[in-house]
């Protein structure tokens, strides 16, 4: 007696021994460190994605803008106080704009190499003329003249200095608006937390407002995964009240409801532990997918309940068991697919589908649940019925209409949260600082002297394009430019002009370095680009630098084989393209497993089987008559037939009764409650899901009304 | 029109004021040559004139703007571009209103026997190497800037 009063307490605590085991081994292994909001972790592994990530590293991309409204004293002084503020946050320097001096003897030493010689101005010079105009000049400035030693004669093309960039009172400007301050960020800020901690910091020093905008591309960062979050938060609130609602309304057995979110918590836990050692980062939309996919579990916990398994001794429920190894084995086929998100996907739903299955087929009939009544009747049948033969004729027609609509979205930024308000203030700062679109490739080459010349050839192909580095000279360039310099008559030029120039007064050897050059190569290493102030890093035996092109020109520079986009749109699309094979080969290798599957289980129920898998997947692919298909809706799609094949197998089966339909109907409840409610979400990759689930729930439950079967209709319950 | 009366008054009210006047001494090192000039300059709480004369050639210094006028021609220059003129403006008001913070943003200040040392600060420090003054109660007993180019100005007010 003590024995068996023993093993049923421990039966009944087992489940919560089970969860906090699992709590303090999330816990230990930090397992929540590995989830990521940022949307390249929906790319598959590539060399492209890795060079993304580089390119996060350089310091380019890590400024803060801040200007204030109004040329007064009062903004110049609010400015300075900012800054004073700002400088103080750790990691936070303030852009000096000074010229890197060595950056600035460089061009100095090497002028005539970076420089073109102005058309016909060798040919047509006149020296008497030139030193006139320089001594009229020098007499009559206001100031001080400052004449160019190196070429007096205004031989060379001259350096365009950007003209975004103003100065008023010693500060920097803004056009049209006020002064403005630059903040570099340390380029050793890598994470979402210290990207959060700089973002809190700078707001609880600004509050922004109409008079003061302040922004960063790594805001983006910080607010979108923030939205992301509070989202999915509002959604899983949302998600759970649904599910209290069904177990209070429906259920009613407080224990069973404890037991299950006990299980379905330990089963989200224990994919997130598991999924974590495998990849070091999981996307947010996994672990969003991940727990929606682990509420479909309920359905075993259901059938077995209203069946009674948990409160009379009963075989083994085969049809449960054979609807979850079929959705473990589409998953698992899925996985071979070399998409990381589709791994971390079919991964977590395979490890929390599976511990959900073995607890609510093995540990809840040894717990023991008392089955109580509801006051809810199931669905009544119509008195109207359709005969599988028809549904599925009319659901086959319907997917070939609906596939030559079909279009598909494969921009993965269509999926991220529309930070309008962010958008806005990015626009006012590109607006004021007459920036253009530009967008940033990444340069790679196997040596920094082809670096440079990779650089240079962008440089000429597109001159208003911003390439740091396209200012050196390369290797190869400097003997042709060597050649060039001394086929010109610069030695006679500087001759002459240090005759004449005494003849003008000017004083003896004051041209004395016009028109000299360097005749040494210039060598480059890591370290004297550091110097230099330009951002070059070594990638495995290569080396990259960024380059900002004009975006209207994307066609002609991606002709460039050294060029790396970085656009996720385009990375996305290549690496679908890739995939393509493999998408297609496991796909339908799928579907052969799921129809060996319902046929294997159902036999000659199999077109009632057919019916719940063609006609939820031909309702939600009449979507493409509104919309274009993104990747989440096509995954969705996945998973819809994967609890398309659970209800088909559930309703095919032979000894099908009033039970069956309670059980396929709580299921659709809790899929709601589980999928459904993300049709609620504003960001579009959970609304794409929410909106597929929906959809497939309302065909499920029309076919449990509509849907003609032979054996259980004759019973007419 | 209305540059023209804004213009109208200011010279006007500048009649009011007294004016400051100063010898320049302008030392040129690529021709090895000095010029001498004479001027006045007129202080304003909101802008600043400086004056040659003989050279016809004026400049007012408003908040938004230098006005230059040569002769007859006028021309509106902005600060951003004439970074000289800005610093010698500001030189002056800061020198004469007894406000030598205000230039703390493009100079370091010392002083050393009654003489303040301004060592600039980039990007003026590739053109101004060191300014040095002294003044004597009100006077300006020297306003000395010495350049890069080895060229410098002295400028002494008129007893």
């Amino acid at each position: 007696m003590k024995i068996g009063s023993i093993s049923l307490k421990i039966n009944n605590s087992i489940n919560l021994l089970i969860l906090l085991f699992l709590i303090v081994l999330v816990f230990a292994f930090d397992s929540f460190k590995s989830i990521s909001t940022q949307l390249h972790t929906l790319l598959p592994k590539s060399e492209q994605k890795e060079l993304l990530q580089e390119f996060n590293a350089f310091q380019s991309t890590k400024k803060i803008l801040l200007s204030v409204k109004g040329f007064d004293e009062n903004a110049l002084n609010t400015i300075k106080k900012l800054e004073q503020t700002l400088i103080q946050i750790e990691a936070l320097s303030l852009e000096s704009f000074k010229p890197n001096s060595a950056l600035e003897k460089y061009k100095k030493e090497y002028r005539f190499y970076i420089h073109d010689f102005q058309d016909n101005t060798i040919e047509t010079l006149d020296i008497n003329t030139q030193l006139e105009s320089l001594k009229s000049n020098i007499l009559n400035a206001d100031f001080s003249y400052v004449v160019d030693q190196q070429d007096p004669l205004n031989l060379l093309t001259k350096e365009k200095k950007p003209d975004s960039l103003s100065f008023l009172n010693g500060h920097l400007i803004l056009k049209d608006y006020g002064y403005l301050s630059v903040f570099n960020l340390d380029s050793s800020l890598q994470s979402l937390q210290q990207y959060e901690h700089i973002y809190d910091s700078i707001h609880t020093v600004i509050s922004s407002n109409e008079e003061i905008k302040v922004f960063s591309p790594i805001f983006y960062f910080v607010e979108n995964s923030r939205m992301i979050k509070e989202d999915v938060n509002k959604i899983i609130f949302f998600s759970t009240l649904v599910l209290l609602a069904l177990y209070i309304l429906i259920l009613r057995n407080l224990k069973l409801l404890l037991n299950t979110l006990m299980t379905l918590t330990s089963s989200i836990l224990l994919a997130l532990l598991l999924t974590s050692f495998i990849f070091d980062t999981l996307s947010i939309f996994v672990i969003v997918f991940g727990i929606s996919i682990s509420t479909v579990a309920i359905d075993y916990m259901f059938h077995h309940y209203v069946h009674h398994h948990y409160n009379e001794k009963k075989a083994f429920n085969k049809e449960v068991f054979l609807g979850m190894i079929t959705s473990l084995g589409a998953f698992f086929i899925l996985s071979f697919i070399a998409f990381d998100l589709i791994k971390q996907l079919c991964f977590f739903a395979i490890i929390s589908l599976l511990f959900s299955y073995i607890q609510f087929a093995f540990l809840y009939p040894k717990i023991g649940f008392l089955q109580k009544n509801n006051s809810l009747s199931t669905l009544r049948k119509s008195s109207v019925t359709i005969p599988p033969k028809r549904i599925i004729v009319f659901s086959l027609v319907l997917i070939a209409l609906s596939f030559t609509y079909m279009k598909f979205d494969s921009n993965l930024e269509n999926l991220d949260v529309n930070n309008t308000q962010l958008k806005e203030t990015e626009a006012f700062f590109n607006r004021h600082l007459t920036l253009e679109k530009n967008i940033p490739v990444l340069i790679k080459a196997s040596s920094i002297d082809e670096l440079i010349s990779h650089a240079r050839t962008l440089k000429k192909a597109f001159p208003k394009a911003n390439i740091p580095l396209s200012i050196l000279v390369d290797e190869k360039e400097f003997p042709l430019k060597k050649s060039a310099l001394k086929n010109k008559p610069l030695d006679s030029i500087k001759m002459q002009l240090e005759e004449k120039a005494s003849l003008f007064g000017f004083q003896k050897n004051y041209f004395i370095n016009a028109y000299t050059y360097p005749l040494e190569n210039p060598n480059y290493s890591l370290e004297t680009l550091k110097r230099l102030n330009l951002d070059v890093l070594p990638y495995k035996n290569d080396f990259i630098t960024y380059a900002y092109l004009p975006e209207n020109k994307k066609e002609a520079f991606y002709a460039y084989g050294f060029l790396q986009n970085l656009s996720l749109k385009d990375m996305f699309e290549k690496s679908l393209v890739a995939l393509y094979n493999e998408l297609i080969f496991y796909g339908v290798l799928t579907m052969a497993f799921i129809v060996f599957m319902v046929v294997f289980s159902t036999k000659r129920n199999y077109l009632i089987s057919f019916c719940y898998i063609v006609f939820p997947l031909s309702i939600v692919l009449s979507l493409s008559f509104l919309m274009s298909f993104n990747i989440l809706h096509l995954f969705m799609m996945f998973i819809l037939l994967s609890i398309s094949i659970d209800f088909g197998i559930y309703m095919a089966a032979k000894n099908i009764n009033k039970n069956s339909y309670k059980a396929v109907l709580y299921s659709l409840l809790s899929t709601f409650a589980g999928f459904g409610v993300l049709v609620f979400s504003h960001i579009n990759a959970l609304f794409s899901i929410g909106i597929i689930a929906t959809l497939g729930i309302v065909a499920v439950t029309f076919l449990l009304i509509l849907l003609k079967r032979s054996s259980y209709d004759a019973q007419n319950i | 029109m209305y540059r023209i009366l804004v213009l109208f008054f200011i010279f006007t009210l500048s009649g009011w004021c007294e004016p400051i006047h100063f010898k320049e001494t302008r030392y040129i090192n690529a021709l090895q040559t000095t010029l001498y000039k004479e001027g006045w300059i007129n202080i304003h709480e909101d802008s600043l004139e400086l004056h040659y004369p003989k050279e016809k050639k004026s400049f007012l210094f408003t908040r938004d703007a230098i006005i230059e006028k040569k002769g007859e021609e006028e021309k509106i220059l902005t600060y951003e571009e004439h970074l000289g003129l800005t610093i010698f403006s500001k030189l002056i008001k800061s020198i004469y209103t007894n406000q030598p913070d205000e230039l703390k943003e493009f100079f370091t200040l010392k002083k050393e026997k009654g003489i303040t040392l301004l060592i600039p600060n980039e990007p003026i420090s590739n053109s101004v190497d060191t300014i040095e003054y002294k003044k004597n109660h009100a006077l300006l007993e020297f306003l000395k800037i010495n350049f890069t180019n080895e060229d410098w100005i002295n400028i002494v007010e008129n007893k």
